[in-house]
């Protein structure tokens, strides 16, 4: 199949056409924060070099949603299943973000047990990636084992040349958000393709000077909780939720039903283990009583637990957990524990 | 200058040595030239690891909830008035608590800082003050730079840039802001009407995602059972609409801190969505001090806000 390219004069076209098919999610800044947000008719994505500030997981796996609602009736009790899940492009996602919906694609189907929430939105999305132009800084992508030029869990991966995105097409749905608008595309010449490439080699080139090592992980992650750096760690961890919150792979929610005069609602929202009630139970009980316990917990979920049941960590090298308040940065203390 | 370092490590060696404390709590180099981590130093080897530079951001009296053995805290003034607040809230002993006080010129906002760059992070080789200038070290040499324009904003209105309560006092005293009761960083709220402030507040609010770094950050939020965590996480939709759980949340907080906030940043620091916490912060802190000429941990003998009712005040709001 030729390989296009897309001038960047015609991706409002584009966007305009994906939009008349699908919700299309960018990053947009609203309030001095980015995130993806769902695109209004003619708005521009803001495609800046640069993470959004919350992650992309959002756009499929919601901070807050609603599951089901209810109402007594004089007929009797009304269950109304709620389901938001609709034809999905995400645009411009980062090729850290986009590796992170693999994660969690494996972890919401784990067991052969599907979340039904996450299976109906994801089954309707297409993934535009877009490649970073330049290291972003705190990346460390490739360290946690993200293609940066062309992500597993893209559908296109676009990469930028000048005024233009050199496009490669990884899907049927791929092709089928190309095929909305189709005359926007060329034909890519070898003169753009042998620049896409470069601006690929250039990157991980420059991201190698930012890269950490998470080797053998499980082992690194034995070897960190046995360290006097894990000691100064685990004591000045403030317990908040940033780093979960915030990480394109954590997907612990918590579910609970509220009623209240006749009706109700059925919701769940993000949940964190570093939250000390996470694990407070009935009679007051916490198996988790102290951070120590706490971020023991996370890093052996990244780390250990996720190699072995999911195959891969449970990070994607995006660096957002660097927002850290007082300055905990585990992936770093993972590399550094072997010198 | 307020970069303490080797009076620091000298006082925490002769305090851990005599066994006057069994633990100091200060600040060591964090993962970047510009950041700082919390450190706990126990051992001879583990002060060598403490600093005090312009990078010592965060409150540490938010490590000192009822210790059972005796510590030292090195304490920026906003430490100190945390510590006194918590102290006379009965959340610390003072028998225990040894408040090393440092003076304090601002620390460092690692936002405004970057901002400011024109190479990448990675490439500041170091961080340090001079004068009234922060001098960044970087890949074509130094790059000076205002003080006021990198320090979080809240250290430009400091009244307690030498702690007003402490046992010992390490560096030359440093004198309060004059912005600290003028309240410049006001105005821009004052300006508004206050449909216009809630409408400000309302889209800040929005942004919010609940992982309440303001509050664990916060010293003066000590409570076991935070009033959120009552329905955690489930809070957030209760009464319907994330929305007006933010509010509640951000709104209720800052209430519950009124007459009681160090105005040390921490929460504004730590939040990842950038919510101007300060400005809510500040101003009940002014409403506060308008109102019965209070301020938060300035003194030792002060009470509680909530404790200075006085009869003559009854029905005076009416």
């Amino acid at each position: 199949m030729d390989r296009l390219k897309i001038p960047k004069s015609r991706l409002a076209e584009w966007l305009g056409r994906l939009q008349a098919q699908a919700a299309v999610y960018a990053p947009v800044e609203q309030v001095g924060v980015r995130s993806f947000r769902r695109l209004a008719s003619g708005e521009a994505p803001g495609l800046e070099c640069g993470n959004t500030d919350t992650p992309m997981k959002e756009v499929l796996f919601p901070p807050t949603e609603r599951l089901v609602t209810w109402q007594r009736t004089p007929d009797g009790l009304q269950v109304t299943e709620v389901d938001t899940a609709e034809p999905t492009v995400i645009f411009g996602a980062r090729p850290c973000d986009v590796t992170g919906l693999t994660f969690l694609d494996r972890a919401f189907r784990l067991g052969g047990i599907e979340d039904p929430y996450w299976v109906r939105r994801r089954d309707q999305t297409t993934v535009v990636s877009l490649c970073c132009p330049h290291p972003v800084p705190g990346c460390f992508g490739p360290s946690a084992g993200v293609n940066e030029t062309s992500p597993e869990g893209a559908d296109v991966v676009l990469t930028e040349i000048d005024e233009a995105y050199v496009v490669e097409v990884k899907s049927e749905r791929g092709q089928a958000a190309i095929d909305a608008a189709r005359e926007a595309f060329t034909p890519a010449t070898e003169e753009d393709l042998a620049a896409a490439q470069q601006a690929g080699e250039t990157l991980v080139a420059e991201l190698a000077e930012q890269a950490i090592n998470l080797d053998e992980p499980e082992a690194r992650a034995q070897e960190f909780l046995q360290s006097a750096a894990w000691e100064q760690v685990w004591n000045r961890c403030l317990s908040c939720g940033i780093c979960a919150f915030l990480c394109p792979t954590c997907h612990c929610f918590d579910i609970c039903d509220q009623s209240c005069r006749g009706g109700g609602e059925r919701i769940r929202c993000y949940d964190t283990c570093s939250s000390k009630i996470y694990t407070k139970q009935a009679g007051g009980h916490n198996a988790r009583p102290t951070a120590r316990e706490r971020l023991t917990q996370r890093v052996m979920h990244k780390f250990s637990y996720g190699p072995q049941r999911l195959g891969v960590i449970g990070c994607v090298g995006c660096g957002r957990c660097r927002r850290c308040p007082v300055d905990i940065d585990l992936q770093m203390e993972l590399s550094e524990v072997r010198g | 200058m307020s970069d303490h370092t080797e009076a620091v490590r000298a006082r925490a060696k002769q305090l851990l040595e005599s066994g006057e404390v069994k633990r100091v709590i200060g600040h060591a180099r964090g993962t970047t030239p510009y950041r700082s981590a919390p450190h706990f130093a126990t051992t001879a080897e583990q002060v060598d690891d403490l600093i005090h530079d312009v990078t010592c951001a965060s409150n540490l009296a938010v490590y000192v909830a009822k210790p059972t053995e005796p510590v030292a805290v090195i304490a920026k003034g906003c430490d100190a008035r945390s510590l006194v607040t918590i102290i006379n809230e009965g959340q610390a002993v003072r028998g225990t608590v040894r408040i090393i006080g440092v003076s304090c010129e601002g620390k460092l906002d690692e936002g405004r800082l970057l901002r400011q760059l024109d190479f990448a992070p990675r490439q500041v080789k170091s961080v340090r003050e001079e004068g009234d200038e922060v001098v960044v070290e970087g890949p074509a040499g130094d790059v000076r730079l205002p003080r006021d324009s990198v320090v979080m904003v809240n250290c430009t209105y400091c009244r307690a840039r030498t702690p007003a309560v402490a046992d010992e006092q390490l560096g030359e005293p440093v004198p309060p802001r004059d912005e600290a009761d003028t309240y410049p960083d006001l105005g821009g709220l004052d300006a508004m009407t206050e449909a216009g402030r809630a409408e400000f507040w309302h889209a800040q609010f929005e942004k919010c995602i609940r992982c309440y770094a303001c509050r664990n950050a916060c010293p003066s939020c000590f409570c076991p059972e935070c009033f959120v965590d009552e329905y955690h996480p489930q809070w957030a939709l209760h009464g319907g609409g994330q929305f007006r759980g933010n509010w509640m949340w951000n709104v209720g907080r800052a209430q519950h801190l009124a007459g009681r906030c160090s105005a040390c940043g921490s929460c504004q620091r730590g939040c990842p969505v950038d919510i101007p916490l300060m400005l809510l912060n500040r101003w009940m802190e002014r409403a506060t001090h308008e109102a019965f000429d209070h301020l938060a941990g300035m003194s030792e003998q002060q009470k509680q806000l909530a404790a200075l009712f006085r009869k003559s005040e009854a029905k005076s709001h009416e």
